[in-house]
């Protein structure tokens, strides 16, 4: 059984759109460090997306830095909703720059797929939003299944062209076959780490997925693997047992009076998806289509289908109402206050573990705690704003080292960054418990033994007397010293000895000394 | 009638602005951030309350923060530590704290515990602000310097807003709903030239705002695997009657 043919239209750099670009201005759009999107000016530089800010910064010194703003994308996006809603009534709009509509109804009317794409281009560039400094052109993909259709539309949009993929199972699959599998991630939500686990597996292209015996894949990797072999396979990507579409009740809000305030809709809005959202969530589903409705008192309306691969939030579905509100108030002067607000889940599907938590959800906590980050950042600049980086050493100073935190991926699944091992193969690191408080750079103190004379550590660790005193404080008891020699076959050696002193008001030091001088490396607090 | 279904929308409104607010932050069900297994009986509520600030003091102030910490860290919760200069992220990863939920914010490169005075209040109050707004847990360490009473007032305001914990390190100005005074440090494994450090055992003197008496708990903070550990039974029993009679 085919898939029916879907449409795709997408622009690569829609999110610039928001960033107002001049002529020939390189602007990048960024969101947690990342390049999404960034102008042909700056990519004439050699800027592309998915750069981090430095290397962006690097290649292109004069590059506009500006943060992601969906909420101007999407209402740039609106007049192109508008123009392709007026040749096909059902698409479904997915983030700001992308449209998918099935191609059977409009290719029929317009005389073919190829006449109706390119009434859909003039459509849409009559438009005239293809605004200064972006790509004038959508991608187009026309394929079976939404994710060929997708994948197409993303080969098309270099080129501002369209891309047809012959219809049929074996044309879909070998159109697939060579393309890498990072674009089951990117496009069709299949999580990042079972995406990596094949890679570091040997797989690299659908084909090489595809090519697998589905018991196999469903006997190692579950449900997830399972969806994700279909999909590469260019099948339907619904299991077999779930042919039956699942049913989801719609909710609604009745707004008794009307309210003319769309921020009001708004607000319910978040209620409506936490009731919608949650009961799918306890059922272990998600919804990954959804259509809004809302109407006014004299009989408005506005209905629109949104799409988000990777299911629904309770954030982002309030986004999409304050979007598609936003949009609708100011397309037509409504006449009366909103009356009705409807959500309802017309595409749902088994949760297979993608998605995170829907609210209070780790990835939720994650994400503001990232906002909070970035606005510190701005606050008071990269330098004084760090994350851990385990790195491993034999002093305790370069164990586990705090770098500037633009250095570091925050939005990289954990899984990416390294963390501190134990026992890791650092002969000489002083084994127990780590102090609590490192001293860098070091503070210098005097230790002196009984007679008052300083200590002094000999060549092959021995001393020139038990150390009695450290600034004063009386010593009670010690060990050591470790030496450590680093680094002797380079210029920046370093060879020195280190001692643990707890002095008389109980204090646990690490003093190091080198070159006859002693220093307070770290101390518990 | 019509009062009727006003009302119901308008507490909707309420309970969609000041709910999702809460909720947003994290862990939405929970006012209580759960603590370890170990921490658990020396806080008052068994946990941390959402809005509270947890003071620790004395000789082992930074490695009961540690502790303190360790548990929300674990469950999901985002640490900053602003103003802790110097402190060693490997100690937070034997406590058990989750790396990559850490967050250090300071102004200067760690001149352990004097805390140059580069950020005065408006820095360090933005800071705070931003960081309360979005993590669970913020550590306020004495590198935090010149917070004037209130600026320190609006951020415990606004900690109880959003639903954050804050647990300082020698900042009084803050003030404290529980305070956990460490004292009577005891190290072990060190001989006179021999041996090396295992573990220091400490007393803990935990005072709540609600409580007059204060409970001491014996504790080893840090064990040799740089954990905390409360001998089990009698400390417990102890607590309990204390909080029994108060």
């Amino acid at each position: 059984m085919g898939r029916p043919r879907h449409v795709v239209l997408w622009w690569p750099h829609w999110g610039v759109v928001a960033a107002t670009p001049v002529d020939g201005e390189p602007v990048a759009v960024w969101h947690a460090h990342r390049v999404l999107a960034c102008t042909p000016a700056a990519r004439a530089e050699g800027v592309r997306i998915g750069h981090r800010r430095r290397e962006a910064q690097g290649r292109c010194p004069l590059l506009r830095w500006e943060s992601a703003d969906p909420d101007r994308a999407a209402r740039a996006f609106e007049p192109v909703v508008r123009a392709v809603i007026e040749m096909v009534p059902r698409l479904e709009v997915g983030d700001p720059g992308s449209l998918a509509f099935l191609a059977r109804g409009p290719s029929r009317y317009f005389g073919g797929e190829e006449a109706m794409v390119r009434r859909v281009v003039e459509v849409v560039s009559g438009t005239g939003v293809a605004p200064v400094g972006i790509d004038p052109l959508p991608g187009l993909g026309v394929a079976d299944g939404r994710f060929a259709a997708d994948l197409a539309a993303r080969l098309a949009a270099g080129r501002g062209s369209s891309f047809f993929v012959p219809p049929g199972a074996e044309a879909t699959r070998a159109f697939l076959a060579p393309h890498s599998l990072a674009a089951l991630h990117d496009l069709a939500g299949v999580p990042a780490d079972l995406v990596d686990l094949w890679r570091r597996l040997g797989l690299r292209t659908l084909g090489d997925l595809a090519a697998l015996d589905p018991a196999d894949v469903v006997g190692r990797f579950g449900r997830p693997g399972v969806r994700a072999h279909l999909l590469a396979r260019g099948d339907d990507d619904r299991p077999p047992d779930e042919r039956v579409p699942l049913v989801a009740p719609v909710v609604e809000h009745a707004f008794e009076p009307p309210i003319h305030h769309a921020d009001a809709a708004v607000f319910v809005s978040r209620q409506l998806a936490e009731q919608l959202l949650g009961g799918l969530a306890a059922e272990g589903r998600l919804c990954t289509r959804l259509v809004i409705t809302a109407e006014t008192e004299h009989g408005e309306r506005s209905e629109r289908c949104w799409g988000r691969s990777t299911g629904f939030g309770v954030a982002s579905v309030v986004e999409r109402v304050r979007w598609q509100l936003d949009g609708w108030s100011r397309q037509q002067s409504l006449t009366a206050g909103i009356s009705l607000l409807r959500l309802d889940p017309v595409e749902v599907r088994r949760d297979t573990g993608m998605q995170p938590g829907l609210w209070g959800g780790r990835t939720q906590a994650d994400d503001w705690a990232q906002r909070a980050i970035t606005r510190v950042v701005g606050l008071v600049g990269e330098e004084h704003v760090r994350v851990p980086a385990p790195a491993g050493g034999r002093r305790v100073q370069h164990e586990v080292p705090w770098v500037p935190v633009g250095s570091i991926d925050l939005a990289d699944p954990p899984a990416a960054r390294p963390s501190p091992s134990e026992g890791s193969p650092w002969p000489g690191r002083i084994p127990g418990p780590a102090p609590s408080v490192l001293h860098d750079p070091p503070v210098e103190v005097s230790v002196v033994d009984t007679s008052g004379a300083v200590v002094r550590v000999g060549g092959r660790g021995e001393m020139s007397g038990a150390p009695a005193q450290v600034d004063g404080d009386p010593v009670r008891a010690w060990a050591g010293p470790w030496p450590v020699d680093e680094r002797w076959w380079s210029g920046r050696a370093h060879r020195a000895a280190r001692l643990q002193v707890v002095t008389g008001a109980g204090r646990l030091l690490l003093l190091e000394v080198t070159g006859g001088r002693w220093w307070l490396v770290a101390e518990h607090r | 009638m019509r009062s009727a279904a006003e009302l119901s929308a308008l507490s909707a409104l309420a309970d969609s602005g000041v709910v999702g607010r809460v909720s947003s932050s994290g862990l939405a069900s929970q006012r209580l951030l759960d603590v370890s297994d170990e921490v658990r009986p020396l806080l008052p509520r068994g946990g941390l309350q959402r809005g509270e600030v947890v003071a620790c003091e004395g000789v082992a102030a930074v490695s009961m923060a540690i502790a303190v910490v360790a548990g929300p860290s674990q469950a999901g919760s985002w640490v900053a530590w602003a103003g802790v200069p110097g402190v060693n992220a490997l100690a937070l990863h034997q406590m058990g704290v989750a790396l990559d939920r850490t967050v250090w914010v300071g102004d200067s490169e760690g001149d352990a515990m004097r805390g140059d005075a580069a950020w005065g209040d408006a820095v360090w109050g933005d800071v705070l602000a931003a960081l309360v707004d979005g993590v669970d847990v913020v550590v306020v360490g004495p590198g935090v310097c010149g917070l004037r009473p209130a600026t320190a007032r609006r951020l415990t305001a606004r900690l109880q807003n959003r639903g954050a914990v804050m647990v300082t390190i020698d900042q009084p100005v803050l003030g404290a709903d529980v305070r956990l005074g460490t004292s009577r440090p005891v190290w072990h494994g060190l001989g006179h030239g021999h041996g090396l450090a295992r573990g220091r055992d400490l007393e803990v003197e935990v005072t709540g705002r609600r409580s007059s008496r204060a409970a001491r708990h014996p504790c080893q903070l840090p064990t040799p695997s740089g954990r905390i550990s409360l001998p089990s039974g009698a400390a417990v029993a102890a607590h309990r009657t204390d909080r029994e009679a108060g």
